[in-house]
């Protein structure tokens, strides 16, 4: 018994085809229609800048109603994200609300890479040595020396 | 047609000369389902959806998808302007879309000046449709309602009729409008009485005012329907206990088994569907819901396919671990002894750039996902992912990327201790640090910290595991988890006096695959 794919996750698919946001690209497995590959940009001005990274989002059945999941597979130096490419942001969390959508969530996602939140950290190391003034330079520069190392397109 | 006629979308007006058309259609789909709005409902906060949409929405987080302002299912109320907007618009679509699409052509067979003519001559009507699309909008959408045969189409005037008919009828017949806004007219004294029933008599005045413009022979075999009036009542679900609950269940006529969880589950959405029925003008009868109810069952209820056999079983309570390991004894044993073949065979320096790569490489396909199963305990996204990473290595090209890494490897294998490039956390207890396996280990960790499994089930699943471990190696304690999906603790794993002589990069490639492939089978 395979449930039924609701329309929406159709029509979301095509309009990312149609429409792709600039620097995001999502695309589904041929054999399973939620399951996306998806490549996102370090937004520019960023430390990661220039980089490409790929994540896995997978909707589950109860998606609108519950948020999709979603995790780097790119290694990323960032303090919202933690070694396994978890990531925490609010709306994938208490704040995911049905009216969002892929598109949006992947938007945040690249958003949460130009402004990292230590305050609010997953990987406690990366934040800390993020939050330290005199630190701050030396974790930028591993950010942007993870992004050439392992974000290359 | 094209794909995009199978679902119409809002992006069907790009191509055509109504491009402002894409963000009309937006607006009136729901931003739940991203359809046309289907009995739309608005919330205390003013925000519409559809009926069901927003009951599910609301009884799943009790907050307004838009804004996130609390809000309660029974506060909603019909939206019937918006219900008629796109009423109208869907009929008026298909030929609105045709002229547009149409004119759109002839607009660039125009820039052809070859070509022209022979379209001129071939689409009789075309320079009729030219000319309803050069005016404005709502023109060309009510030229394109009069041209078509279709007896969906509900002419524009005949709605204004109906919106008339309400203002004079109340002007002349010196009745007072029921004060709880159902719309009722009464005489004065009625009022009182008229209050306890409102709701009810609510949904009469549904059928009298607002199912006009539906057609007339479809209203009458819906007359003759079974309609569902009232609404159901939200229950108190933790006040309910399993027996009284699995009664309520029987009384509304739904189906009573399962566990008081499931039951709490089918009745929420018993209860959105039945009452987004209520709100609807066009209500189905209770056999349509008790269906619509059992393809949920299927699906996401008590019926669906578990998403992993296995993982449910391993993740049960009542696990019997050892039982488990001497059953699978056999299979385990040949794992190993492949896994020991294969690393005896593996030249060590050959395998560590795959290793790496790994990590960075795309999850294989999720075979079997599409199952639809609402209970995803081992979802793709923490599945690791091995199987490709044997015959794969995207980063091959990258010569900056593989000369660090054969340098760390190189380091690693000799026994000199690198600064890794990598964050506090890897200098925890549970890390040994002068051991090299962790480094290198990013996403590989997911055995251990599964992110969607539940902590509370990790002792539980390490107590059933023991047993297994005894017998296993490390590493192949690491390739057999992945197959089983399980949470493999660090730092049992990392402590195994084993793994620390196994050479930095050394993986089991062949048996992963192997115990992927025959994994294929376990997650159904």
């Amino acid at each position: 018994m395979t449930a039924p794919l609701p329309k929406r996750i159709i029509k979301e698919t095509e309009r990312l085809q149609s429409e792709p946001v600039p620097g995001i690209s999502a695309s589904p497995h041929d054999d399973n229609a939620r399951y996306f590959d998806v490549m996102v940009e370090g937004p520019g001005g960023s430390c990661y800048e220039g980089g490409v990274f790929s994540l896995e989002l997978f909707l589950p059945d109860d998606y609108p109603m519950c948020p999709p999941r979603i995790r780097f597979l790119t290694r990323i130096y960032h303090p919202n994200i933690d070694r396994l490419g978890r990531i925490c942001l609010d709306v994938l969390k208490n704040n995911w609300s049905p009216a969002l959508q892929i598109r949006t969530i992947l938007l945040s996602i690249q958003a949460l890479l130009g402004a990292p939140n230590p305050d609010d950290p997953l990987n406690e190391a990366v934040a800390k040595q993020w939050k330290a003034r005199e630190n701050q330079p030396e974790a930028i520069k591993t950010a942007r020396e993870w992004t050439r190392l392992y974000a290359n397109k | 047609m094209d794909i995009a006629s199978d679902i119409p979308d809002s992006t069907d007006w790009l191509e055509t000369s109504l491009k402002d058309f894409v963000q009309l259609e937006s607006a009136l789909h729901c931003q739940i389902c991203k359809e046309f709005y289907n009995t739309p409902m608005v919330t205390s906060c003013s925000h519409s959806f559809c009926s069901r949409c927003i009951r599910t929405s609301l009884s799943a987080d009790g907050r307004c998808p838009a804004c996130r302002t609390p809000d309660q299912a029974s506060r909603l109320r019909n939206n019937w302007a918006l219900q008629e907007v796109v009423a109208t618009f869907l009929a008026a679509r298909p030929t609105a879309i045709r002229v547009a699409r149409r004119e759109q052509l002839e607009a660039q067979q125009a820039k052809r000046p070859g070509k022209r003519k022979r379209v001129v001559a071939g689409l009789d009507d075309v320079e009729e449709a030219g000319a309803g699309s050069r005016t404005t909008r709502s023109k060309s959408r009510k030229m394109a309602a009069s041209q078509t045969s279709n007896p969906d189409v509900i002419e524009v005037d005949d709605s204004e009729d109906d919106d008339a008919y309400e203002p004079e009828a109340a002007a002349d017949d010196g009745l007072v409008e029921c004060p709880l806004g159902c719309g009722k007219r009464m005489k004065i004294e009625q009022v009182e009485p008229h209050l306890d029933r409102c709701e009810d008599e609510k949904q009469e005045v549904k059928k009298l005012t607002f199912r006009r413009p539906a057609q007339q022979s479809q209203r009458e075999s819906e007359r003759q329907s079974p309609r569902p009036q009232d609404r159901l009542a939200e229950l108190n679900y933790s006040l309910l206990k399993e027996q009284p609950m699995r009664k309520k269940l029987e009384e509304i006529g739904i189906p009573a088994w399962g566990t008081k969880q499931l039951m709490v589950k089918r009745h929420t959405e018993w209860v959105n569907l039945w009452n987004a029925n209520c709100d609807s003008n066009l209500p189905r009868s209770k056999r349509d819901l008790l269906q619509d109810l059992d393809s949920w069952e299927r699906t996401q209820g008590g019926r669906a396919p578990t998403a992993n056999a296995m993982s449910t079983n391993v993740m049960r309570k009542d696990f019997d671990g050892t039982g488990w390991a001497n059953k699978n004894k056999d299979d385990f044993s040949r794992l190993i002894a492949d896994a020991r073949r294969k690393k005896e065979i593996e030249d060590t320096t050959s395998d560590p750039p795959k290793a790496e790569v790994e990590d960075d490489h795309p999850m294989p396909k999720m075979d079997g996902k599409e199952n639809g199963s609402p209970h995803v305990d081992v979802p793709p996204i923490t599945e690791p992912s091995a199987l490709d990473s044997a015959t794969s290595a995207p980063y091959a090209d990258n010569t900056d990327a593989m000369a660090s890494i054969r340098d760390k490897v190189e380091a690693a294998n000799e026994g000199r201790h690198i600064e890794p490039l990598m964050n506090e956390d890897f200098r925890n207890t549970a890390f040994d640090t002068t051991s090299p396996i962790s480094t290198p280990k990013h996403h590989d960790d997911d055995e251990y910290e599964q992110p969607v499994q539940g902590s509370q089930n990790e002792a539980l699943l390490s107590e059933g595991l023991r047993s297994i471990r005894r017998e296993v190696s490390g590493d192949d304690e690491h390739t057999r988890r992945q197959r089983t999906g399980s949470p493999c603790l660090m730092a049992a794993h990392l402590h195994n006096a084993s793994t620390r002589q196994v050479p930095m990069f050394e993986l089991p490639s062949e048996p992963v695959k192997d115990l992927d492939g025959a994994g294929e089978g376990t997650h159904f």
